[in-house]
């Protein structure tokens, strides 16, 4: 029986942190530089000095040159916003490690994002996608996924998303929603969009059987198969297309993407799939 | 709702195993899956929402259930009303030949026995039924179609009292009133060798001794009667058979005794004083038909002459010695046919005028020959021209019958009105053969136009001609009262005695004796059975007139069922390529 691994995450959390990217940032005014002038420390431009301008950005030099008053416009300082999007689908619970794989990762996503000084926010996909900002774990663990609507499909009900630096998404990608349309709107007003895929051995590697009656999920539409061995096949070609369009849709959101399954062991999964695309290790 | 064939409705068999399968089918796990749509084909892409998927199987077996249910039905043949069943059509052919009415030693005859078959018969298919009876025009007994009970109480109303005929006509009409899907059962008293596919046949008659009439003939003038009878024995030794006359009266009777040999016949001849309806029995035995016959005095019609010649003259004279020489002709009463002189005007049909008006552009002129004749014509039927003197007057209108020179001597008008240009006082007509002829002739003519029969003693299977007038004629006996169509002609009686009935009077009698060797004759009657070697059943499945809603309802069913299911089954079979 799988069970909610506190401990991997705790040992995740000094392990890793959110990918930052080097492009504009924007959020609430903290650590992190911003896209806009401010008052960091790094050079965002010059210009001429202005009534009211702080006479300690005055770029000495700059005026021996010019002779002109030069101020030096720095880049503001902020905390960016970072969204934790997490897939509430019936798929996502397909199987308790499926769910639990989901919320732990999500669990770490938030908790490395509040470690980081970023401003953390959970996006719950329902019927009515909820956002919960600076979620506590304890939160984060008792979202169940009882949703019948894919994730484009919730989030399309509600402006939910938000100009952010980051957002994370964290879904199995098992529906049928145009992928492109869909890693756009995900990429819109984000300054970074990291996909992580989180799917079940059972997604991925279906067992053979005499016949069976599948159930989606989430639309309860049914199919009988019979599971031979060219039909599991059949899936697995399917599958893997998919996969690829996920991925091409992606590149061209400009987000990364990776991969995890769930009954592989937390910090493997976390090494192996999200350490690059979407972690970096702490140094 | 009547059901043609209840073997269709094994089909039914099919619901069980329907239902059987598809609880078996319901009984694989369900599997959830994150996304279904991976496994399905391309196809499915383009079907409808989960919905209709979920609704799919159970409709899905409704449709199948109704569709085998209808299958079912149609196999069965059901239809809403059994009096168009075809499936349960019972036709039974009942031999109407006399010799059908045969009492088989004391038992029932064979008659009673073909009826007591065919109730039963009926009883046991149910559904419609038909009744034929055969003769020489078959007529339908009962139906055509109708109730198997309704069918039954028609049974009493069947004599057979046909003459020897084929029965080739009665089945043709039994199988083209059964169709593909009926059943044919002819009954008969001697087992046929030459019976056509899909006609059961049932014999029950036994070889039997007959002794009966086979001919009979009765000839009559005003004071004798001549009576000529002939007796065959179908038995296998000779006979001497006893025959006893009567009349109507009683006031005659005489016996008499015939000795026929075995397998022969033999005549019985009689003349006596003349009588009324004369009955002629022989001693009973295994076929009572055949041994009574009752024979009508047999005279011709008389016909009425009306006489306008003038008086002591020589026309008057010789036409008064053919009338003398003639019976059954009467002067006065009537004007049948009138005598009338060749000047005079406006002469009613049936006349004949005589004289040969001359002139001095058409002198009188005597012709000894050749006398051109129309030979075909009744009236100059065996008149001999021979010798004659001919003395003719101006020619007379109407359509020449003798001509000679340039002159016409006989001549016909619409009507009919006879002219014939004759000076009988110039002329030696009078005194041959060829005078008498020519006006029986005219008489004989005149005769077979008046209403009523021709004969009045006929055997049974004989065309009767009949001569009907102006006014209503029925016919009347034999059981029944009809009425005749004036333009009738000829006619067909079951044997009886008949009275023919002007505007409700008695105008003439007939009497119709069943005179015939061919049904007299039992010695080669058999029983047995002769089964149908077409079996009805395997061309009833495909019968063309079965009912077809059940059909259009399996139909629709089954391609509800494939809307609702096909794309499944195609997926599995594209997968399974």
């Amino acid at each position: 029986m799988s069970r909610f691994d506190d401990a991997a995450v705790e040992r995740a959390l000094r392990l890793y942190r959110i990918v930052i990217p080097r492009t504009a940032l924007a959020g609430r005014v903290g650590g992190i530089t911003g896209s806009r002038a401010g008052g960091s420390l790094e050079l965002h431009d010059f210009r001429e000095y202005q009534p009211g301008d702080d006479v300690r950005q005055l770029d000495w030099n700059a005026v021996a040159r010019t002779g002109q008053l030069i101020v030096r416009v720095r880049r503001e300082e902020v905390s960016p916003r970072v969204e934790v999007v997490l897939d509430a689908s019936r798929s996502m619970a397909i199987t308790p490690a499926k769910a639990n794989r989901a919320l732990e990762t999500a669990t770490l996503l938030v908790r490395l994002a509040q470690l980081q000084g970023l401003e953390p926010a959970l996006i719950v996909t329902r019927a009515q996608p909820e956002r919960v900002r600076r979620p506590a774990p304890e939160e984060i663990r008792r979202v169940t996924f009882e949703s019948a609507l894919p994730l484009g499909e919730s989030l399309r009900r509600s402006a939910v998303l938000q100009a952010c630096g980051v957002r994370l998404i964290v879904s199995d990608f098992l529906f049928e929603t145009p992928l492109d349309d869909l890693c756009l709107r995900l990429s819109h007003n984000a300054a970074f969009v990291g996909l992580v895929q989180i799917m079940d051995e059972s997604d991925v590697t279906p067992e053979s059987a005499a016949g069976a009656t599948l159930v989606d999920s989430e639309s309860e539409e049914r199919l009988d198969r019979i599971l031979n061995r060219r039909i599991l096949e059949t899936y697995k070609r399917r599958l893997a297309a998919h996969q690829a369009q996920l991925v091409a849709s992606a590149r061209r959101a400009h987000a990364a993407w990776c991969q995890g399954v769930a009954q592989e062991p937390f910090e493997a999964m976390l090494r192996k799939r999200l350490l690059g695309p979407v972690l970096e290790a702490r140094s | 709702m009547s059901v043609g064939a209840p073997l269709g409705l094994l089909a039914l068999l099919g619901v069980p195993a329907l239902v059987a399968l598809y609880f078996f089918r319901r009984r694989s796990a369900p599997r959830r899956v994150s996304a279904i749509f991976l496994w399905r084909s391309t196809e499915d892409l383009t079907q409808s929402g989960p919905r209709w998927q979920k609704l799919s199987r159970e409709a899905s077996l409704a449709l199948e259930i109704l569709a085998t249910v209808a299958a079912a039905l149609f196999l069965a043949d059901a239809r809403c009303s059994p009096s168009t069943g075809q499936q349960t059509h019972t036709v039974i052919v009942l031999d109407s030949g006399l010799s059908m009415q045969a009492h088989p030693g004391g038992a029932a005859s064979i008659a009673e026995q073909a009826t007591k078959l065919a109730r039963e018969r009926l009883d046991r298919a149910g559904g419609i039924a038909t009744i034929i009876a055969s003769g020489v025009k078959p007529h339908v007994l009962a139906g055509p179609a109708i109730p198997e009970q309704d069918a039954i109480a028609k049974l009493k109303d069947w004599v057979p009292s046909e003459p020897s005929h084929p029965f080739e006509p009665a089945w043709t009409l039994a199988r083209e009133l059964a169709g593909t899907s009926g059943r044919v059962l002819f009954i008969t008293d001697a087992l046929e060798k030459q019976v056509p596919k899909g006609i059961e046949v049932v014999a029950l008659g036994q070889p039997l001794a007959n002794v009966g009439f086979i001919g009979a003939y009765r000839a009559d003038t005003a004071t004798t009667t001549t009576l000529r009878l002939r007796v065959a024995n179908f038995g296998p030794s000779a006979q001497t058979v006893a025959v006893h006359l009567t009349d109507a009266t009683g006031k005659f009777s005489r016996d008499a005794s015939v000795s026929v040999d075995a397998g022969g016949s033999a005549p019985f001849a009689l003349d006596i004083p003349a009588v009324g309806e004369l009955t002629a029995t022989l001693p009973d035995d295994a076929l009572a038909w055949d041994n009574r016959v009752v024979l009508g005095p047999e005279r011709p019609k008389p016909v009425h002459l009306k006489i306008a010649l003038p008086p002591d003259t020589i026309t008057t004279d010789v036409v008064a010695r053919f009338i003398a020489s003639e019976e059954d002709i009467i002067v006065g009463g009537g004007s049948d046919l009138t005598f009338l002189p060749a000047d005079a005007k406006e002469p009613p049909p049936w006349s004949i005028l005589l004289g040969a008006p001359a002139s001095d552009a058409t002198p009188l002129r005597a012709f000894v020959g050749p006398f051109i004749t129309v030979k075909s014509h009744p009236l100059l039927e065996d008149v001999s021209f021979n010798g004659l003197v001919w003395p003719a007057g101006a020619n007379p209108a109407g359509t020449p019958l003798v001509t000679a020179g340039d002159r016409t001597l006989l001549s016909e008008e619409r009507g009919p009105r006879f002219h014939l240009n004759l000076d009988l006082s110039r002329s030696n007509v009078a005194r041959t053969t060829a005078w008498p002829v020519l006006l029986g002739n005219l008489v004989e003519m005149r005769r077979r136009t008046l209403p009523g029969f021709v004969r009045h003693n006929v055997a049974a299977g004989e065309e009767i001609a009949v001569t009907l007038g102006e006014g209503t004629w029925t016919l009347k006996g034999g059981g029944e009262t009809r009425t005749l169509s004036t333009n009738l002609g000829m006619l067909t009686l079951r044997p009886g005695e008949y009275t023919l009935l002007n505007d409700g009077k008695d105008a003439d009698a007939i009497h119709v004796n069943a005179l015939d060797a061919g049904e007299s004759d039992l010695r080669t009657r058999n029983s047995g059975t002769h089964d149908a070697s077409e079996r009805i059943t395997s061309s009833a499945l495909l019968a063309p007139n079965r009912s077809a809603w059940p059909l259009v309802l399996m139909l629709c069913a089954l391609l509800a069922d494939y809307a609702l299911a096909a794309p499944g089954r195609r997926r599995l079979s594209q997968e399974r390529a």
